[in-house]
C-alpha cells in the first residue's frame, strides 16, 4: 500500500460513521483528522489548513452550511466535499462553494474519486 | 382546520428528521460493513474457517443497505411533501416512483410486485406532490386487490401535451376502481377507467419543480 502525503479534515457529528470512514481511509495510506462539529472544525482549519475538507451537511450547532461559508471566504483554496443525505431537503445554499456534493451512505469508490479530484483542484490553487 | 394543518405538519417534519436519523444508522452500518471488507481485501491470503460465509453476509448487508436507501428516500419524500414550495406542484415522474415504493410493502403483503417504469423526463404538474402520492397509492391497492396469488402490478409514467398521466396496471381486477376517492383528493386529476387499468390525468406546469 502507498502512503498518500495527503492532508484530510472529516466532519461529522455522527462519530461512529466518520472514524469508520478515517479507518477506511487509513487503509488506503490515507491518514484523515476528525471533528465532529463545526466550531471544532474551524478551530482546525485555522490552526493548520487541509487541502480539503469532507462536511456533513447537517450538523447540531453549526451547520455545514455555515462552515462552509466561512471556510471559503478565509481559506478560498481549500477544496470542500460536502455530505448530504437523500433525505435532505432541498438545497438552501450557494453549492458553487462546494466541490462536490456526495450523498451518504457513501460509494466509496465515487468518495475516493471525489477526493482525488478534489486533491488535484486544490494544487492549481494558492493557500490563504 | 388550523389543528388539522399542525397535525400534518407535525407529522411530516418528524418523518422526514427520523428518516434522516435512520439514515445515518444505515450509513454506519454501510461503512462499518465496508471496513471489514476492506480488512478482508487486503488480506486475501488469510484464510479461516468462515471466511466464504462472512463474505455472503457482507454482500447480504451491502444490498439491504441499498434498499433502505429506496424506502429511506420515499418516506422522507413522503415526510417533505407537505413542505413549500412542493405544496402545490411535484415531479409526476418523480413522486410516481415513490408512490411505487411507499407501496411495495402493502403489495407484497398481498402477493403482487410493482413495476414501475418512470418517463426519462421530468412532468411538472399542477397537483401536489401529496395528494399525488396518495392518488397513485389508492390506484395501486385497486389495482393489487385481495388476491393472494402471484401477480404483478405495472405502473408508468408518461408525458402528454395539457396534461401528464400515470398509468396503473393490474390483471383480473374485480373491484371498481375508487375513482371518487381519488378525484376527491384532487379535484383537477382526470380519472379513466380501461380494463384492469386506471389512468390518471394531471394538469401540465410549467415549471419543474424543486
Amino acid at each position: 500500500m502507498q502512503t498518500k502525503n495527503w492532508n484530510i479534515l472529516l466532519v461529522d457529528d455522527e462519530k461512529e460513521f466518520i472514524t469508520t470512514l478515517a479507518e477506511r481511509l487509513e487503509l488506503r495510506g490515507i491518514t484523515a483528522r476528525v471533528c465532529h462539529d463545526g466550531k471544532s472544525a474551524l478551530d482546525t482549519v485555522r490552526k493548520a489548513p487541509p487541502q480539503v475538507v469532507v462536511l456533513d451537511i447537517m450538523m447540531p450547532g453549526l451547520k455545514g452550511t455555515e462552515v462552509l461559508a466561512q471556510l471559503k471566504q478565509e481559506f478560498p483554496a481549500i477544496q470542500v466535499i460536502l455530505l448530504t443525505g437523500q433525505t435532505s431537503p432541498a438545497a438552501s445554499f450557494d453549492s458553487t462553494l462546494a466541490f462536490a456534493c456526495l450523498t451518504k451512505p457513501l460509494k466509496l469508490d465515487d468518495f475516493m474519486r471525489t477526493l482525488t479530484e478534489a486533491i488535484e483542484a486544490g494544487k492549481g490553487e494558492n493557500h490563504a | 382546520m388550523r389543528k388539522f394543518s399542525q397535525e400534518i405538519e407535525f407529522m411530516g417534519a418528524t418523518v422526514a428528521h427520523n428518516m434522516h436519523e435512520m439514515q445515518n444508522i444505515l450509513a454506519i452500518v454501510h461503512e462499518s460493513a465496508g471496513l471489514v471488507e476492506d480488512i478482508l481485501r487486503i488480506n486475501p491470503d488469510l484464510e479461516f474457517q468462515h471466511r466464504p460465509k462472512v463474505e455472503e453476509t457482507l454482500a447480504h448487508i451491502r444490498w439491504q443497505v441499498q434498499r433502505g436507501k429506496k424506502v429511506l428516500h420515499a418516506t422522507s419524500k413522503l415526510g417533505h411533501s407537505i413542505d413549500q414550495p412542493v405544496h402545490e406542484t411535484c415531479d409526476l415522474n418523480v413522486y410516481a416512483r415513490i408512490g411505487a415504493t411507499l407501496a411495495q410493502r402493502m403489495a407484497r403483503m398481498r402477493g403482487a410486485d410493482i413495476v414501475c417504469s418512470p418517463d426519462e423526463q421530468p412532468l411538472p404538474v399542477l397537483t401536489g406532490a401529496l395528494a399525488v402520492l396518495i392518488q397513485i397509492y389508492l390506484g395501486i391497492e385497486w389495482a393489487v386487490g385481495e388476491q393472494q396469488e402471484k401477480r404483478t402490478v405495472h405502473l408508468r409514467a408518461e408525458a402528454g401535451k395539457d396534461a401528464h398521466k400515470v398509468v396503473i396496471q393490474g390483471s383480473a381486477i374485480s373491484a371498481r376502481a375508487p375513482v371518487s376517492a381519488i378525484q376527491a383528493l384532487a379535484p383537477t386529476t382526470r380519472i379513466e377507467t380501461e380494463e384492469n387499468a386506471l389512468v390518471l390525468f394531471f394538469p401540465v406546469a410549467q415549471e419543474t419543480p424543486v
